[in-house]
């Protein structure tokens, strides 16, 4: 059950706050003036997907080493 | 920067995805052996209307960049529909058929859909109209 709530964090975090803040930023970047404020607010979004990702990555390694122990 | 007030697009689809994955799991969980397909059913329903709601909520936005929207939405659709077919062929390859096929088929409908909406409203609500004319003057 926990690598299931796992597996669900993670991919809706990738898919809907992740991948579209990362499109957005290039997007920003490629115009001929690019404007810090915005690649600003979509890198605080990343920032936080980021850290809830590396830890539901924690959680994996948790969960694979108490089923290898069990 | 502008800021202009928009619809909750991205927490509503959000919502819609996570519904849409818990349904997976939920089904994918129970394959081989036979799954009661209700709460899928339900789930799935849900995440439809929640695709729904978001479609609608954004086609009421005035003044929103349509043409950024569908030059971003157009490319991760046509992404997004190439990963769905492969997740189809899976399931396919893997003999699943019935009533459980045509949950998780309409499940990867509403995913390919949702994804490409959300790449494309976070592109277009950043776009600002005097970008063009600007790009010009300095060129």
């Amino acid at each position: 059950m926990a690598s299931f709530i796992v597996v669900g964090v993670m991919s809706v975090i990738a898919l809907g706050l992740l991948e579209p803040a990362n499109i957005a930023v290039l997007i920003e970047l490629k115009k001929p003036r690019p404007r810090p404020e915005v690649i600003e607010r979509l890198m605080k979004r990343f920032i936080f997907s980021a850290g809830i990702l590396g830890v539901m990555q924690v959680a994996t390694l948790v969960i694979m080493t108490k089923l290898a122990s069990s | 920067m502008s800021e202009q007030s928009y619809p909750p697009v991205t927490q509503l689809a959000m919502a819609s995805l996570a519904l849409i994955v818990a349904g997976g799991i939920y089904l994918s969980s129970h394959l081989p052996q036979h799954v009661p397909l209700a709460p899928a059913v339900v789930l799935l329903a849900l995440s439809a209307l929640l695709l729904a709601a978001n479609l609608i909520a954004l086609a009421r936005v005035r003044g929103f960049a349509w043409d950024r929207f569908f030059q971003v939405a157009k490319w991760s659709f046509l992404a997004y529909v190439a990963i769905g077919g492969m997740i189809e062929y899976v399931f396919l390859r893997n003999h699943l058929s019935g009533g459980p096929l045509v949950v998780l088929t309409l499940s990867l409908v509403v995913f390919s859909v949702h994804v490409p909406t959300l790449v494309g409203f976070t592109v277009a609500r950043y776009y600002q109209p005097e970008e063009l004319p600007a790009a010009h003057a300095e060129a």
